[in-house]
């Protein structure tokens, strides 16, 4: 029996029910959640865009200064002040790693999150690939990402691929085109990673038919794409541009003079080509519905897109709209952000419940650790000999940040541009579901309060629950080990 | 129009394919001892980039002390001779014995392809996804390496860690087990769990193995603390490879010594030798004769010493390797000199040879992967043969 279309949507295609939040009746009110979405305010970046933009542009300010300082030092004081830098750094991702639990946790768009996450994997970045990736990668997901991703699919390729973000992880920033001033004055070359990943993930898909002369002439148009290190801004420069047109499957791009809007105008017939479409049409239809999704939901889609030349919003409309896309539920396994997400959700946690924990009580009291952190201060040997950089570091909440790296999910760190995994087999197995298993135990004794098992089995999984789970709820010893179970069963870990 | 019909058959997808045997359920065999005779295979990444040149000092080059003149350690200091070139970092000393005993070797100045950028987060990706170059793979080459593997019964792979690292990442089904992970429960409880994923066939495959995985761990650590130190890693790590799994993999952290690297080293160095002493001791002798252990890192560190007392992000790096039936007691590879004009930019130990080579050679020996498999989907592009010297020194 198919279950009601509200539990399908909360499971497979929300973040999971949260008692007291009413989860959508309609497709028309799923969608509606895309546009309602653009007016919520996002829990991160920490203060807003122009918060998090300041902070990137005082860092590098910061970091010259050190840098001149520096050059006074001595190298132990010079290395000192410089860890001290990157803690903050790192202090000020940790802030905004718990604030990503609090948005899908809180948010009553689960649709929308769900698309959020799916896409920031689609267009992967990885916050530790140099030390300022940390300020910029938050700022990525908020201003590249998300309000791009009910337009049209180009639009949100351009602003996710030629975002400082993806410039600096696909090593962009180092590509210079050969016959370029700088390339002839510098003799350095080509990179060509993002041109690679732009036509393999993020565009045409892997052996749909591009050749490596595609590749490296990609490599050759995306030249004069750069970030701007005092900024952190996006910028094209003609010194580092290649000059001349170069073919792409087929279409030329450039000339003589090259500009910006030769890497747009690619991404664009990119974004337009059918071998786009079908690729990530199937893959969306396989992040929600099934590993191998249903042949005519993903021609439904495809058609929409083919129709609306890319709008998202279509797609999504006829992939919700078609009748397999609600047929056979748990098919999927959540991974593990969704997982704990989803958990956290049923226990209606607030957001002081997932804040990070701060620094240890016996921590310096003039430590970095907040937004406003001070100017690292200049250090002496003697503060050296028992200096400790673990007491500058704001402490996680076990159930959030780090209970993801260890189900194998760590925010904003996939282990390749490809994203992480997203099929069953990774996420059920031996070591994997043993590690859910003890974060159900935690979550049940952390939150799980005096609540009714069975009473919390009904609000979290309606009629999706099954007769094993409500049987072995019912005989277990104590309520922790009942809310446990709730939560490490099949049910919730699909969807 | 016809969504499917253009759906690539991609790398990953071939690999999906091939593999299908490696991917199907493996545990109720479980529960079977290993067979006696089953090579096994333990890589271990030393992150943050080891100084190769500190562990295994080239002391009889007068160069090295002008090179490191806080650094080197002479033998009058403790610096143990190897082969009257070569001596061991006293912090290694645990190690002495394996290489008094031929089960230990160091493989110098190899590196991977990776060039010029020195960058540990995209070093270690070049080292792990064994591509010619940045980006040029996606899956770990390890994980790749189990469909090449002719033997089924040897494609069992663990990754002694809290989430898959990229070497092991791929189309074939790895088990990933921390010393962490630990079911904690008494047996009635252990009982909800059962009941509750009796009727769901992947859950309740995944909880006969986790408890399987669990209770061996609780044997194997006894009444010891079941700590996350390196050693605890490495005993966990023996201990599935005696068991039915027959690749391991973890790393050793704590090798980015910019500054004091003297007293910065005796850590990870303790480490290194703990998990090489911790697997000989907790695999049957029968077993340590069919392992070998292969230590690797992204890459080397400066030949000079820098004002910290310490060293920076260079090329040519040290391997180790260790094992039971292995000829050791040798450094391997060539020796590429300290002379100016042979550092490489005028900084680095000049790389002589490759560790996807020597990568290869070792599972070509372990587990019979053909040469066109090693150099066409294990390492595309690389030149590897029988003959290579790596072989013949193991």
């Amino acid at each position: 029996m198919a279950l009601a279309f509200s539990t399908m949507a909360a499971l497979r295609f929300g973040t999971g029910l949260r008692p007291g939040q009413a989860p959508p009746e309609s497709v028309e009110e799923m969608l509606g959640e895309l546009d309602a979405a653009r007016r919520e305010k996002l829990s991160f970046p920490d203060g807003g865009l122009l918060a998090a933009k300041d902070r990137i542009a005082e860092s590098t300010v910061q970091l010259a200064l050190l840098k001149q300082a520096g050059k006074r030092a001595d190298p132990e004081t010079k290395r000192l002040n410089r860890v001290r830098f990157n803690i903050e750094l790192v202090n000020l991702l940790t802030v905004e790693e718990h604030a990503r639990f609090t948005q899908t946790v809180l948010s009553p768009y689960g649709f929308n999150e769900r698309l959020a996450g799916f896409w920031l994997n689609h267009f992967s970045v990885n916050a530790r690939k140099e030390y300022f990736m940390r300020l910029i990668v938050p700022l990525y997901e908020a201003e590249a990402i998300r309000p791009h991703m009910a337009g049209r699919f180009a639009d949100l390729a351009k602003a996710a691929v030629l975002h400082p973000a993806m410039l600096i992880y696909l090593d962009q920033v180092k590509s210079i085109g050969p016959n370029s001033p700088q390339g002839r004055k510098r003799g350095k070359g080509l990179n060509e990673n993002l041109a690679r990943e732009l036509l393999e993930l993020h565009t045409l898909g892997a052996g749909s038919g591009y050749t490596q002369a595609d590749v490296r002439n990609a490599a050759f148009v995306l030249t004069g794409m750069t970030v701007d290190r005092k900024t952190y801004q996006a910028r094209y420069s003609a010194r580092i541009a290649e000059p001349g047109a170069k073919v792409v499957c087929g279409r030329s791009y450039g000339g003589r003079v090259r500009s910006q809007s030769d890497v747009e105008a690619l991404i664009e017939d990119l974004a337009a080509s059918p071998e786009t479409r079908n690729h990530i049409c199937r893959k969306i239809a396989a992040h929600f519905i099934a590993d191998t999704p249903p042949r005519e939901v993903v021609e439904a889609m495809a058609v929409a897109w083919k129709r609306t030349d890319g709008e998202l919003a279509a797609v999504y409309a006829a992939m919700l709209r078609h009748p397999a896309s609600w047929a056979e539920e748990g098919q999927k396994a959540k991974p593990p952000f969704d997982y704990i997400v989803s958990g956290l959700r049923a226990l209606s946690v607030g957001a002081d419940d997932m804040r990070h924990r701060g620094l240890r009580p016996d921590a310096p009291t003039k430590a970095a650790g907040t937004a406003e952190g001070a100017m690292p201060q200049m250090t002496g040997g003697a503060e050296a000999m028992d200096f400790d950089p673990a007491a500058l570091r704001l402490r996680h909440n076990p159930l959030t940040v780090p209970a993801v790296q260890r189900l194998g999910q760590p925010v904003w760190q996939p282990p390749s541009p490809a994203g992480f995994d997203d099929v069953f087999s990774t996420w059920i197995a031996g070591g994997p579901l043993a590690g859910r298993i003890a974060w159900a135990r935690l979550a049940a004794a952390r939150l799980g309060g005096d609540r009714d098992p069975r009473a919390f089995l009904h609000e979290t999984l309606r009629d999706a629950a099954r007769q094993d789970t409500i049987d072995t709820v019912l005989l277990a010893p104590t309520r922790q080990m009942g809310i446990a179970l709730v939560l490490a069963s099949p049910e919730f870990n699909r969807r | 129009m016809d969504v499917d019909q253009k759906m690539p058959l991609s790398r990953r997808a071939f690999l999906t394919s091939a593999c299908c045997v490696a991917a199907a359920p493996l545990f109720t065999s479980l529960t079977l001892a290993a067979a006696p005779g089953d090579k096994r295979l333990v890589t271990v990444v030393l992150r943050g980039a080891m100084d190769g040149l500190h562990l295994v000092q080239p002391y009889a080059d007068p160069a090295f002390r002008l090179y490191r003149p806080t650094l080197a350690v002479s033998p009058d200091d403790g610096l143990i001779d190897l082969d009257g070139f070569y001596g061991l970092n006293p912090e290694a000393q645990a190690l002495l014995p394996l290489w008094k005993s031929g089960e230990l070797s160091f493989v110098q100045s190899v590196s991977t392809p990776y060039r010029n950028a020195r960058s540990h987060f995209d070093g270690q990706d070049v080292l792990e996804n064994g591509g010619a170059v940045l980006g040029d793979e996606k899956t770990g080459w390890l994980n790749r390496a189990l469909s090449a593997i002719p033997s089924p019964s040897s494609r069992k792979a663990v990754d002694v860690n809290t989430s898959a690292a990229l070497l092991l990442s791929g189309e074939n089904r790895v088990d990933v087990w921390s010393t962490q992970t630990d079911l904690t429960m008494k047996t009635d409880e252990t009982a909800f769990f059962e009941r509750l994923y009796r009727n769901d066939p992947p859950f309740a495959q995944a909880i006969a193995e986790a408890e399987v995985i669990d209770g061996s761990t609780d044997t194997l650590f006894a009444d010891q603390k079941r700590g996350a130190k390196t050693a605890d890693i490495a005993r966990l790590a023996a201990g599935m490879l005696m068991q039915d799994y027959r690749i391991a993999s973890f790393s050793i952290t704590g090798w980015d010594t910019h500054a004091r690297q003297k007293p910065a080293f005796r850590a990870p160095a303790t480490d290194l030798a703990a998990a090489i002493l911790t697997i000989r001791e907790t695999l049957s002798p029968a077993a340590w004769k069919d392992t070998i252990i292969v230590a690797i890192t992204e890459f080397g560190r400066t030949v000079r010493e820098n004002g910290s007392g310490g060293t920076d992000h260079g090329t040519g790096g040290l391997a180790v390797i260790a094992g039971g039936g292995i000829h050791g007691g040798r450094v391997i590879g060539r020796w590429p000199g300290l002379a100016e004009d042979r550092l490489l930019d005028g900084r680095d130990l000049m790389p002589t040879g490759d560790v996807r080579e020597l990568a290869a050679a070792m599972l070509y020996r372990q587990f019979d992967i053909s040469a066109g498999n090693l150099t066409n989907i294990i390492f595309p592009g690389l030149d590897f043969s029988p003959s290579s010297i790596y072989l013949k020194s193991v």
